[in-house]
């Protein structure tokens, strides 16, 4: 296990926001990943499918990570959990420092894969997008949750199920004793994703990564479920890493917003800088491109639109990899070198040589 | 305008008339209208075992849509708004009702007649990928439709057609000759796009065309579909469950909930004042990506039940938050709550104000 030094650690405090968002800005952090570099090997040779990407993540605080299809915001999180598919992915090169439960720090890239196991589901828990195919079809909800208490807790059977009954009826599913009993084809999807939640939930891990947990669920469900996790982070320090394409959810649950587009991190900062806001002409056409409730276009003849296509990871521009779709590129700059993620003031980073330039510009 | 439609033959339709005959539109002006529609699907118990049940997808649903107008049809799972694209299209066989086509009633056509009829309607889905045939290139794929339909003269014309065709969705010509998996999910909704587009159809009916596209790809194709409506006066069924998407394209929504028509409006009006409970509750319950936004939602309790056992009376009412004990007796009529509005709750008036 490695120390892990850092000055800023030393301010305890937690502040919050008006909305009673806890801003953990001032906490010490529970994981940080740095300079992140992950490699599949595939039949066309091997690609980068994330690098570079660095961020904090504090208790009781909420980073969203944005980003379209092929983006690496799902690679990142399966590289934080070591589950990245043996043989093919491997994280390259970068540290991802975890602050156990011991108050000591494990970078989880050097851990040995032995140890991996007693973090996953203990220390750091995951739900995925489709409850379906993460739970077990064969075994009852009861089971499956009490399975995570007994392997990491070492409970018995009767405390074990006692403890999955009493997670059920904190992600409100009424009636918890009955259903521990249930099968998951038995459940809707919103009753499939609390219990995920609740199987996450149950050894009380320190940080819960999100990978699109609402994404396939209908807006009044969805509703409920942010609703829930913004209640649990309420009652606990959890830290959340919450993935998600969706700008109206990071807008609802998180307090730093991590936009990544190709690979990279191209903006981090507060949910209000990003989406209020907005620096890197990515991050404002994406933001530009949604069609919204509060902004009708309607009457307008088109949407706004980012010309072209993501690039694949193969065919990544070499410096600047949003250039080809840009309205601010330029030639002699933007594919000089490979842009940095530059700190600015606010305690926020964008990668971007022109941003200074483009920032009263209109939207992207 | 969408308009609640009470079949101007009084003798089919089930419900009173409750429509002004100023706010029907004219038989010309129409280009679908959708009376009284059901649909069920027979329903075993697992392992074949027990009785067989009846899941209701479609309960008495009735509205029109004018020539060049698009028409949103909203509604979460279950809500039926896919079953009723393919019903429209006679893909599935309605239980009761009618889908009249350009004045036609679909269900009186022979297989014959059916098929050149589906040369005037046609149908965007969801997921371009499986939707085209992998082993075909692009230019196969989309001078198929032309030669299932007796387009164009000989193979020369037809690749012609092909290429204006991909033009005309915005894609290079040289994609003509690509396959399916060489495109990305954009690029291949906008061949699905050209396929519907191959044959001139009249109607298009697109079921969550851009739902599994990201937003940037997202965007791009409803301005697609935007200036094919602006050239050709395109007539749409928008399906989607996505609002704010229905807000920006929809000239009219239906919106629809567990197989029955909670309310039709005019968009701006929709939005701007939902009518019903319902409608009130799903605008309140979508993100919007704005986190200084202060807004009231109204939070439904409860899950979707089950088309199989729906409620009785209303469907809505295990979640409403204004239902009374009197909305478990009967299903509540759609009636004209303004112009172009109608609604399906008998607590309507109170539930804006109380909700809003």
């Amino acid at each position: 296990m490695l120390a892990y030094p850092n000055n800023a650690d030393a301010v305890p405090a937690t502040v919050t926001d008006a909305e009673g968002r806890a801003d953990a800005a001032a906490t010490p952090p529970l994981l940080r990943v740095q300079d992140l570099r992950v490699e599949f090997a595939t039949d066309r040779g091997r690609i980068i499918a994330v690098d570079d990407v660095s961020f904090t993540l504090r208790p009781a605080q909420t980073v969203g990570i944005v980003g379209e299809s092929g983006c690496g915001k799902s690679v990142t999180s399966l590289a934080i959990m070591g589950l990245l598919a043996a043989g093919t992915g491997r994280v390259a090169s970068g540290e991802i420092m975890l602050r156990r439960r011991s108050g000591a720090w494990s970078d989880l890239v050097k851990l040995p894969r032995t140890q991996l196991p007693d973090i996953r589901g203990d220390e750091i828990a995951m739900i995925f997008q489709e409850p379906m195919t993460s739970l077990n079809p064969l075994h009852t909800v009861g089971d499956q949750i009490a399975e995570a208490v007994f392997l990491h807790r070492g409970a018995g059977r009767a405390e074990a199920l006692e403890r999955a009954a009493e997670m059920l009826a904190r992600v409100g599913i009424p009636q918890p004793r009955q259903r521990l009993g249930a099968y998951p084809h038995e459940l809707s999807g919103g009753m499939r994703q609390r219990v995920m939640i609740a199987m996450a939930l149950s050894c009380e891990p320190s940080i819960l990564i999100a990978d699109e947990p609402t994404t396939a669920l209908d807006v009044t469900i969805q509703a409920q479920i942010i609703e829930l996790f913004r209640s649990l982070q309420d009652s606990s320090q959890m830290a959340t890493l919450f993935i998600t394409h969706d700008l109206g959810v990071i807008a609802e649950v998180a307090h730093r917003v991590l936009v990544m587009y190709a690979g990279q991190v191209v903006e981090e900062g507060s949910v209000v800088e990003i989406l209020k806001r907005p620096k890197h002409p990515y991050t404002r056409g994406l933001i530009a491109s949604v069609p919204r409730l509060d902004r009708p276009e309607r009457g307008q003849a088109r949407f706004f639109t980012i010309p072209g296509q993501i690039p694949e990871p193969g065919r990544r521009p070499p410096a600047c990899r949003f250039m080809p779709r840009c309205a601010h590129a330029e030639v002699g700059i933007c594919d000089a070198a490979p842009p940095p993620l530059e700190a600015l003031p606010d305690g926020g980073s964008i990668r971007c040589v022109k941003w200074r330039s483009i920032e009263t510009a209109p939207h992207a | 305008m969408a308009a609640a439609y009470a079949a101007s033959n009084g003798v089919r339709s089930k419900r009173p008339r409750m429509l002004d005959q100023a706010t029907a539109p004219a038989a010309q002006d129409v280009i679908l209208a959708i009376e009284n529609l059901r649909k069920s699907f027979p329903v075993t118990a697992a392992g074949g075992v027990g009785k067989a049940a009846l899941l209701k997808a479609v309960e008495d649903v009735s509205f029109t849509m004018r020539r060049g107008e698009v028409v949103g049809l909203v509604g979460e799972s279950g809500s039926g708004k896919s079953t009723i694209g393919k019903l429209v299209l006679r893909l599935l066989d309605a239980s009761g009702g009618r889908v009249v086509f350009d004045g036609v009633d679909l269900n009186t056509l022979s297989r014959g007649e059916l098929r050149r009829m589906r040369r005037r309607m046609q149908m965007i889905f969801q997921d371009p990928f499986s939707s085209l045939n992998p082993y075909f290139r692009i230019r196969d794929i989309l001078a198929e439709a032309l030669v299932v339909h007796d387009i164009g003269s000989g193979r020369e014309d037809r690749y012609a057609r092909v290429e204006r065709l991909l033009e005309l969705v915005g894609l290079p010509v040289s994609f003509a000759t690509r396959y399916p998996h060489e495109l990305s999910g954009g690029q291949r909704q906008r061949v699905g796009i050209a396929r519907a587009l191959a044959v001139e159809p009249a109607l298009v009916v697109a079921d969550e065309a851009v739902s599994a596209l990201d937003v940037s790809n997202q965007a791009q194709i409803l301005n697609v579909l935007m200036d094919l409506r602006a050239a050709f006066g395109l007539s749409m069924l928008f399906i989607s469950h996505n609002m704010a998407v229905v807000q920006n394209i929809a000239d009219s929504v239906v919106v629809l909930y567990l197989g029955r028509v909670m309310e039709i409006a005019p968009t701006e009006a929709l939005f701007a004042a939902p009518h019903h409970p319902y409608t009130i509750a799903l605008l309140s319950s979508i993100p919007i990506p704005d986190p200084e936004l202060k807004r009231r939602r109204i939070a439904l309790t409860g899950e979707i039940p089950s088309p199989i056992d729906p409620p009785s009376g209303c469907v809505f009412r295990t979640r409403c938050p204004v239902a009374l004990p009197a909305c478990a007796e009967q299903v509540p009529a759609l009636r004209a709550v303004g112009e172009g509005r109608f609604s399906a709750c008998i607590r309507d008036e109170a539930a804006a104000s109380i909700l809003a």
